[in-house]
């Protein structure tokens, strides 16, 4: 019986010995069931068989993947000239949205402040922009007003910390806020000094010829005149306060053959003056080079200022500095740079960015730079020196400071796609295309590896020297803008007090420290 | 013998009539089942048939357009690599042609320095060969500049087509992934599928149908790229 399976059963369980009558359940019963499973079921399977077979003979014919949702809209603001958004849109966004099926528009800006304005804006009627990038110095400006929202909320932890890995940590600092994630860094600049090979090198061989007339500048400086056993450093790399003056004394009285007019006789000094973002940021500098901290950073009588201010009321005492920076505005970064660029100045204050312009930068298209820019050098910020000597030397050393500047991408807090925006973010700064930036724009790439990389990755060799220079002056001195310089409006009460002391004063005023003190002073609190 | 009657009796042959009767609707009822059974398998094989041909048909379908894109992939990496490699040919012309004019440069070096420690400028007319020497020297500098520009837009040009060759990769491979997963998913269930005809179990027919079924909406996936 064991072996006949079927003969004891009830004939509807008996059906199989392994098919059991719960199975066919549809063989018996109900007819409707029945018409169901054994007719009308096959068929469809059988329709739905050709049907799948039949999508798959078409996706053979085109096997590239649709794009089956429809075309999207987004915006991304930016900062940029019509060269460079035309760059970016050509050489970053377009790929992306191929990729991604999203139709990117670029919205420019001229400033950061007009990026405030359409941000805020973009917070009370939002226009679909979905990523912005902005300066790290209004970056809590607008988080607080409420304008951004975490750039790493709308997508896994693990993506978030996979792509931060990528950064270098110094350009994460300002991303990363209450541990959260608000911002992909996007791109660095540090100012640091341009001159001229053959400027440099007329200058270390002759100085030497006006040691009698620098002594005397000094002197009625500092009562004493050069440190004891002073001789110019042969690198601007080495240079301090002192030897930018020597050089700088003996370009304003010689003949240049270097420049243009040449053998003119200018001063080839220029620092950014007057009220502009870039002259404050290059006078606050200043301060630190001469030993200012953080916490004295109100104290406009602070040894550090008054020596900044002595040393820069020195120099345009003897006429070393170029004629523009005496304007009542000012010259700012791009005014400095034409008259480098046109070979009128020995020696500037300069970014990257700029350097690449002034260069003529490695692009087929870049508008032509200087003529024989392979005589550009590039150099750290001369370290802080006080004029003040003790015991032949300088009372108050200091050091090469500069800040950094990073811009960073934020999404807007009504953005309609944040992990789109963290994707876009962290797409345009993968490293071909952060590289391709540097080179065609110009930047202190923030990528790990391109950090790492940079000498092996830059082959051209006055980049290498542009990027070794900006490397270098990060490990002498930086540090990014202190938040209260524009909370407590301190940019524009050390923006003025330069305007008066320095060049508000009779140029033949005294420049003592006494008579800098006593300016300094002089000038009301707070303006 | 002959007066005895030869019936048998009747008690008997009721019985045996029964007992036929029994055993004719056994052969009856087990001729039922069995047709019953046959029914059932036939009915599953069939079932299992059309399910092998839908899911070998689409299985095809899938290594084609599977094979098209691992081939966009090798496409692309074939292009990445001629733009790397002939950028790496450019970048050696562009270090020959710095070597020269590095020793150009120390030439020109060489003939200021001389000068300078005799104390004569350029613009003395006793030295008009060298002056003419720097004069030369200087231009095939130059020169040499405009030419290594040339080659680093074109190794830039490369670098940028490597670039995005290397781009292009990424959107086939995630397909590939997936129709590979797919075949392997389809194949599993046309194996199911074999062995439910040799074992006429039902449960394993719907697990080869529910593997097709995962493993078409895998390469359905693979195609669109929803996940």
């Amino acid at each position: 019986m064991g072996r006949e399976p079927f003969a004891a059963a009830e004939p509807a369980a008996i059906a199989c010995h392994c098919v059991r009558p719960r199975r066919v359940w549809y063989m018996a019963g109900d007819p409707d069931a029945n018409l169901f499973m054994s007719k009308l079921l096959p068929r469809v399977l059988v329709i739905l068989g050709i049907a799948v077979n039949v999508v798959f003979l078409f996706i053979n014919l085109r096997p590239e993947r649709p794009h089956l949702a429809k075309l999207r809209h987004a915006k991304v603001l930016l900062r940029a000239d019509p060269w460079r958004a035309k760059w970016i849109e050509e050489n970053e966004l377009k790929d992306f949205a191929a990729v991604n099926h999203i139709e990117l528009e670029l919205v420019t800006a001229a400033s950061f402040e007009e990026v405030i304005s359409l941000l805020e804006a973009e917070k009370a009627h939002p226009t679909g922009l979905v990523l912005a990038s902005i300066d790290d110095e209004i970056a809590e400006e607008l988080r607080k007003a409420g304008a951004l929202r975490p750039i790493g909320a709308a997508v896994p932890q693990e993506e978030v910390a996979a792509a931060i890995a990528e950064y270098t940590p110094e350009a994460m600092l300002p991303a990363r806020i209450d541990d959260q994630t608000w911002y992909l860094p996007r791109r660095a600049e540090v100012d640091i000094a341009a001159y001229l090979s053959p400027a440099v090198e007329e200058a270390f061989l002759h100085w030497d010829e006006d040691r009698d007339g620098i002594t005397a500048a000094l002197i009625e400086a500092n009562g004493v005149g050069l440190p004891k056993g002073y001789a110019l450093k042969k690198s601007p790399n080495d240079w301090d306060a002192y030897d930018l003056f020597v050089a700088g004394w003996y370009w304003a009285h010689h003949p240049a053959a270097w420049a243009s007019p040449r053998n003119s006789i200018a001063p080839r000094i220029a620092l950014r003056t007057g009220d502009g973002e870039d002259a404050v940021r290059d006078l606050i500098s200043s301060f630190y080079a001469h030993g200012l901290k953080s916490a004295d950073l109100a104290k406009k009588d602070d040894p550090a200022v008054l020596d900044a201010l002595q040393w820069e009321a020195l120099l345009r005492r003897h006429h070393l500095l170029a004629a523009a920076c005496e304007d009542p505005k000012g010259i700012d970064s791009d005014g400095v740079n034409a008259l480098f660029k046109a070979r009128q100045l020995a020696w500037a204050p300069i970014n990257q960015e700029d350097s690449l312009w002034v260069h003529g930068g490695s692009q087929r298209d870049a508008e032509p730079g200087m003529s024989d820019p392979q005589e550009i050098g590039w150099s750290v910020r001369p370290r802080g020196s006080s004029l003040e000597l003790a015991e032949g030397a300088p009372r108050r050393p200091g050091r090469s400071f500069s800040f950094t500047k990073e811009q960073l991408w934020a999404v807007p807090v009504h953005a309609s796609d944040p992990k789109l925006a963290f994707e876009l973010a962290h797409f345009l700064t993968q490293r071909g295309l952060q590289q391709r930036e540097t080179e065609a724009q110009g930047l202190l790439p923030i990528r790990r590896d391109l950090r790492a990389d940079y000498p092996i990755v830059f082959r051209l060799a006055w980049m290498q020297r542009l990027l070794d220079a900006s490397y270098r002056q990060v490990t002498r001195g930086s540090g990014s803008v202190p938040p209260a310089l524009a909370y407590a409006e301190l940019d524009v009460m050390y923006a003025a007090l330069r305007a008066r002391v320095v060049y508000g004063r009779p140029i033949t005023a005294p420049v003592t420290l006494t008579a800098i003190t006593e300016a300094v002073h002089e000038v009301p609190h707070g303006k | 013998m002959a007066n005895e009657p030869a019936t048998p009796p009747p008690r008997d042959d009721a019985e045996e009539t029964k007992h036929l009767r029994e055993e004719l609707d056994r052969r009856r009822a087990e001729g039922d089942a069995r047709e019953a059974k046959e029914a059932v398998a036939e009915q599953l094989k069939n079932r299992v048939a059309l399910a092998a041909i839908v899911l070998t048909t689409a299985l095809s379908f899938i290594g084609n357009i599977r094979g098209n894109r691992a081939g966009a992939i090798t496409q692309h990496n074939d292009a990445s690599t001629q733009a790397r490699r002939q950028s790496a040919e450019l970048w050696a012309y562009y270090q020959t042609k710095l070597a020269e004019r590095t020793s150009l440069e120390l030439a020109h070096d060489r003939v200021r320095l001389d000068l300078k420690k005799r104390g004569l400028s350029r613009d003395d007319p006793s030295i008009k060969l060298e002056a003419l020497k720097l004069t030369e020297y200087e231009e095939r500098i130059r020169d040499f500049d405009s030419d290594t520009q040339q080659v680093f837009y074109r190794v830039q040009d490369l670098a940028k087509q490597d670039d995005a060759e290397r781009r292009e990769v990424v959107e086939p491979a995630r397909a590939v992934e997936r129709y590979e997963l797919a075949s392997k998913l389809i194949t599993l269930a046309l194996i199911l599928l074999s062995v439910t005809i040799l074992s006429t179990q039902l449960w394993l027919f719907f697990a080869g149908l529910g593997l097709g079924a995962i493993g078409v909406l895998l390469a359905f996936d693979g195609y669109f790229l929803f996940f």
